[in-house]
Parts: structure tokens; sequence; C-alpha cells
């Protein structure tokens, strides 16, 4: 029987496009599998089929299974429109638009000298209402992540060296479609361009796209493209399931410098402006922009710490400063040792590592000790290491929130709350001295990205884990038979923003919690009672007069189990489901006497 | 005369139409292999285009509907690859 991983490594050793349908077709024989299960749709006026089996392997690749659903050949009108569309009863997690400018306005792209400025403009309108028609359609039906392909710029533009000179050229009109089409997109909420311009420069032409085909059945994207496409919208669909990767954990020597500091001295490293130093000094700033997007680092080192950390603090060159690691394990522990420390230390699952190291020997090591970690062995040669890095499809999210460019910050913080803590007489005192401002309120305009990024990445404390689009929270916001509540922190070291969120759905005289949770940062400081006092007061002012709770087990959410009986809630027999009432008759729950304020604002 | 080419063809042929290499004969075609639609026809040049790294042209892709035939093509190909 073979696992999972045996086939996505079997594959990794030759990904020719038959091992992808092999592969495809094995990882469906797998039986007993726990994948959580995506659903995605795709729409188009193209033939995408052979793009299946990719899609299949880089769901499973990022820890989904997939369920896939094909439009009719060019027939989006009717799946859109029609009363009873299949798509709509297949309850896509995403829709996928793949529309190809060549028929949609063919004029655009052949014949395009043809054309003035103004009727440029004119088809381009036609172009993005048609589209936003399209989609504006799906989202009145569906709160479905919606991907809609950008369009290929041409390789070869209509006037020649002239195209690049006029912003009425052809590469700049397309370019400009590309851009509005984007806005268009967010203005409408859930949806996203998926960049097959991106992919075909990666790619070029010849390797992306098939004359022949496109000319023989209206096929036009040859296997590497429908591989890039496929891994693009699994980046969409891990962000939307919590299968993103949250912390990137590297080695020193010969990784974010050349050379070995214990051997070669501060001195002696190679890093800086010039080679080989200068592939070093790129490779830490393309590190240095994962920090920007939120992604924790982390360093995991056989070396004696102090010489690391004087690289860090006192080489002149070393654009990553001790600062921006939340987590150093610089010693001589075994490695993978160090990563379950790690792990431990900032709460999350040794799941959601990434580790980075140039010796093939520990990649070796971690990857048999700990399979469930990404191993990233890098090339024998450093001016590969910046494009090996930006090319990891692991940690993409579907919003950039201020909690995420805060977020490393955030960790640091929580380092001098653990020395607060340990100088502190009992938990109590060490909870006074946080001097924590709560407010809980309900969701609006500008908590809602943050409060579906919870949603979709919590996976500890989290009762039901269920995962939604901003377009999923928008709607219970609006839906007055529903609350979404959150709360929010701040204490004497930092403003920890949006951390916990409930949302509860109405029924006569029942209040059913429909999601609970709350972010690892702030497990053990008693926010989940002040929330859950909340809503059973809401439910209460309501006139509701039973509180229902429902924990979902997974692999992980084993902290949120308690939550129900540790606050009064009794267990209600059920043959599959593990409910909990609450009868609102009595007493409701009491704010921790901890907090210095707390605000409630949810009416 | 291509048994190599042939066995490395039957291999493609029995991963995308799912049957054991043995089961293929000269005459294999969409009449005697279900699987063998217009879609997998396009998904099986393009694996032959990648693994022997040739490239057929529009009139070679709308003729190609035997495992025979299909052969021959394919060792001209290389042929003229290699003579080259």
């Amino acid at each position: 029987m073979e696992s999972r991983r045996q086939i996505l490594d079997w594959l990794e050793s030759d990904p020719s496009s038959t091992r992808y349908i092999t592969a495809a077709r094995r990882l469906d024989e797998i039986v007993g599998q726990t994948l959580p299960e995506i659903r995605i749709a795709i729409l188009r006026n193209i033939i995408i089929e052979p793009i299946a089996p990719y899609l299949k392997v880089h769901c499973s690749r990022l820890g989904m299974q997939l369920s896939l659903q094909l439009g009719n050949y060019d027939n989006l009108q009717q799946d859109v429109l029609q009363a009873a569309s299949p798509l709509f009863e297949f309850k896509p997690d995403i829709v996928v638009l793949a529309l190809r400018l060549q028929l949609l306005a063919p004029k655009l792209v052949l014949g395009y000298t043809s054309l003035t400025a103004a009727e440029v403009e004119e088809l381009s309108v036609t172009v993005l209402d048609r589209v936003q028609d399209l989609v504006q359609a799906i989202r009145k039906r569906s709160t479905a992540l919606i991907l809609v392909h950008n369009f290929e710029q041409p390789a070869w533009p209509a006037y020649g060296i002239l195209d690049a000179q006029w912003s009425h050229g052809q590469r700049n009109a397309i370019a400009r479609l590309n851009q509005r089409l984007a806005e268009s997109l967010q203005a409408i909420g859930s949806a996203f361009t998926v960049d097959v311009e991106g992919a075909l420069s990666r790619l070029g032409y010849d390797r992306a796209i098939d004359d022949r085909y496109w000319h023989v059945g209206r096929a036009p994207y040859r296997p590497p493209l429908l591989e890039q496409l496929s891994r693009e919208y699994v980046r969409f669909a891990a962000a939307l399931k919590g299968k993103n990767k949250k912390c990137l954990v590297l080695d020193c020597d010969n990784t974010l410098w050349g050379g070995i500091i214990g051997e070669d001295g501060i001195h002696g490293i190679h890093l800086g402006a010039d080679h080989p130093g200068s592939a070093y000094l790129e490779f830490q700033q393309a590190i240095l922009d994962f920090y920007h997007r939120g992604i924790l680092l982390a360093i995991n080192s056989k070396n004696n710490e102090r010489e690391v950390l004087d690289v860090l603090e006192k080489h002149p060159a070393s654009l990553l400063k001790s600062g921006h690691f939340v987590a150093k394990r610089i010693n001589w522990n075994d490695k993978a040792t160090n990563l379950r420390e790690i792990a431990a230390e900032l709460r999350i699952g040794t799941d959601s590592l990434v580790f980075v190291d140039d010796n093939p020997a520990e990649c070796a090591y971690v990857r048999r000790a700990l399979p469930e970690i990404e191993v990233v062995q890098l090339p024998t040669d450093p001016t590969g290491y910046r494009r090996l890095l930006q090319s990891l499809d692991w940690f993409d999210t579907l919003a950039l929130t201020e909690e995420d460019r805060k977020r490393s910050g955030m960790y640091q913080q929580e380092v001098q709350r653990q020395q607060l803590r340990q100088g502190s007489d009992s938990i109590e005192d060490y909870l006074r001295s946080l001097e924590m401002n709560v407010q809980i309120a309900k969701a609006d305009d500008y908590s809602i990205p943050r409060i579906a990024q919870l949603t979709q990445k919590t996976n500890q404390f989290n009762v039901t884990t269920r995962r939604y689009t901003e377009q999923d929270v928008r709607l219970m916001k609006d839906d007055p038979a529903f609350d979404v509540l959150y709360a929010a922190v701040q204490d004497r070291f930092s403003d920890n923003g949006i951390i916990a969120v409930a949302i509860v759905g109405y029924e006569n005289d029942l209040a059913r919690i429909d999601t609970f949770l709350m972010s690892c940062r702030v497990i053990g400081r008693g926010i989940e009672q002040t929330l859950l006092a909340t809503v059973l007061q809401a439910a209460r002012e309501r006139g509701c007069r039973f509180v229902q709770g429902e924990y979902i087990a997974t692999t992980k959410n084993e902290p949120a189990k308690n939550l129900f009986a540790q606050s009064g809630f009794t267990s209600v027999e059920h043959p599959e489901r593990n409910l909990w009432t609450r009868d609102l008759s009595l007493p409701l729950l009491q704010n921790p006497d901890w907090f210095r304020e707390v605000r409630v604002n949810w009416r | 005369m291509h048994s190599q080419l042939e066995e490395r063809l039957k291999k493609v042929f029995a991963e995308i139409f799912q049957l054991s290499p043995e089961e293929i004969t000269e005459d294999t075609s969409p009449k005697t292999v279900p699987r063998w639609d217009s879609m997998n026809s396009m998904v099986l040049t393009m694996a032959l285009e990648e693994e022997f790294d040739i490239q057929f042209t529009d009139q070679e892709l709308v003729k190609m509907y035997d495992f025979g035939k299909i052969c021959e093509a394919v060792a001209l190909k290389t042929v003229e690859k290699t003579g080259r």
C-alpha cells in the first residue's frame, strides 16, 4: 500500500506529464484518506480538461482532496444563469473562470492594428462588463471564492517595435485590461485574478501555448502551463482551507551566509555586495519579503549561539537581524528536536513549519523524523537560493491584514510576557499585570477580512473548524438571524488586534454556536470566557432559552475540546455529534476579573 | 526493429489508457480502447512529445489513429532527430 508521500516523492523525482496522470490515479486509490475536501468548479471557453491530474496532485500535496467539476465547453451563460445549474448544486468552494481573450474579444488579439484607441477602450469595457456580469451572477448564488484567469499578453505584439512605445500599444492595452479586471474583482469581494500572464512569463510562450491544439481542438494550454495554473488555483485553495504554512525555519552556515562561522569567523564568511556573498544577500532580501508578509522566521542551526548572534547583530551586510526571528535554536541538538521545540514555542503544529537547509544529511534526517514538515534542500549553487525560495507556494493568504504585518513583533512581545509570567507569584497575578483591555464588537467592513482569515487559519482553539470566505462572513453579518462577533485585545506589551471570533445563528428560542475560535497566541488568558459570556448575554436578550454548542474533533483542535464543559454547558445525547446545550435561565458567565477593562459593543 | 522504442511507447500508452503493456498491439486503436477519445488522444500526443522530445505537425496530429501508425511516426521523428 502506497502512501501519499511515496506517490508524491515518486512524481517529484521525474515530474513528466505521464507520471502526473499515474500519480493522480494512484492518489485516488489510497483508501481511508482523511484529507479535507476542496470542491473546485471550472467554467471555461476553452478545452482545459487535461488540467485534472495536475490539480489532483497539487491539492494532495497541500493536504486536500479534490472534487472537480468542469462546466460545459463555452457555455458560461447557461452554467451561471440557469435556475437548476449543476454549478450551484455542486456547492463549490472555488469557481474558476478560464476565459481566453481570443474568444471574448478576438480583435484585441488579432487584427489589433485595425482598431482606433477608442475602439480598443470600447472592446476592453465590453470584456470587463462581460466578466463582471458572470462573476456577479455567481456571487448572487454562491459564496465560493471566484478566480478569474487574467489575459495573456501577445509574445509578438501587433505594432512590432513600436508597440512598446505607445500607451495604446497592444501589450500596454492588455496590461491595463488585466489591472482593471483585478480592481473590479476586488470590489466584488472574495474574487481574485489567476495570474496566467505571470505563469506565461515564467515558462515562455513556446512551452506554454500550443497553437496546433488551439486550432485542432480549442485547447491552447500545454502541460507545463496547466501544471502552473493548477498550482495557482491550489495556492488559493490552501489559503482558504488553512493549509498554508506559517513559519520558515532556516539553517545558518551556507544558508544565510557562505562559509562556516565557527571556522571562518565573522570576517571570513561570504555576505555582501560581491560574488559569492551577493547571492546570500539576495537570499536574505527574499527572506525579508516573507517576513513582511507576516510569515514567521526561525533559526535552527548547529553552532555556538553567540557566534551566530554576532553575525546577525554586527555583520554590516546582514539584513536579517536577531529581532526578525521569533524563535531560535542555535545549539548542538539534533534538528528534529529543535523543530519540535520551535513549533511548541510558537504554539503551531510542526506541519506548519518549512525547514530550509543546505546540508543533504540534515534534510534527510528531518524528513525521516518529521515527515509532516516540508523540507527544502538548497542547491549547491547559492545563486539559485533566492529563486527557489520565491517559488515556494506554501505561504499564501487571501488578505494581508494589519495583524499579518505586525505578527513577528507580537511573538517577540510574547517572550516578554513569558518573562513577566516567570516573575509572577501566580497565574492570576500575571494575567492581572498584563493590563489587558478587551473589546467585543459586531463584525463590520473593517474587521471582515481578519475574521474570514481567522476562520481559514485557526486550527487549534476552534470548535467546528468551519472555513469561510469574506463573502460568507459578510452574508452572515448582514443576516438578521446571525451574529458575527469578534474580540480584540491590547495589553501592556502590544495591540494583538482581533484574535477571537464567535458566529451564532438564531432559530426561534435556540441560539446555535456555528463558530467559536481563538488565535493560539492568546490561549490561557480567559478571553474565550469573556466572548462566550457575551454570546450568552446576546442570546438571552434576543429572547432565546437555550444556547447550543458543537465540538467537531479534528487532529488539531484538542485545545478547544473542553470549552463547553467548562462553561456550564451540558452534553446532549446524540448518536453522531458532540453537542452541548446551556439553559439561559441559569446565571450567565462572568468575565474574569483580571482584565483591566472589557468593552462590549454588539448591539 | 524498434523494440526499445516500442517498449517506451507502450508504457506511455498503458499509463494514459489504463492498460497493461501486454494488451497493446499494432491494432490497438480508439475502436478497441474505450478511453481513447479525442481528449485522451491529445493527452497522449503531449505525453509522447515530452517523452521523446519531438513535435508533430497539425496534420500528423489528426492522423494518429492506431498504435502501429503512432509507432511509425515516432520512430521516423526520432530518427530524423538523431540523424542530424
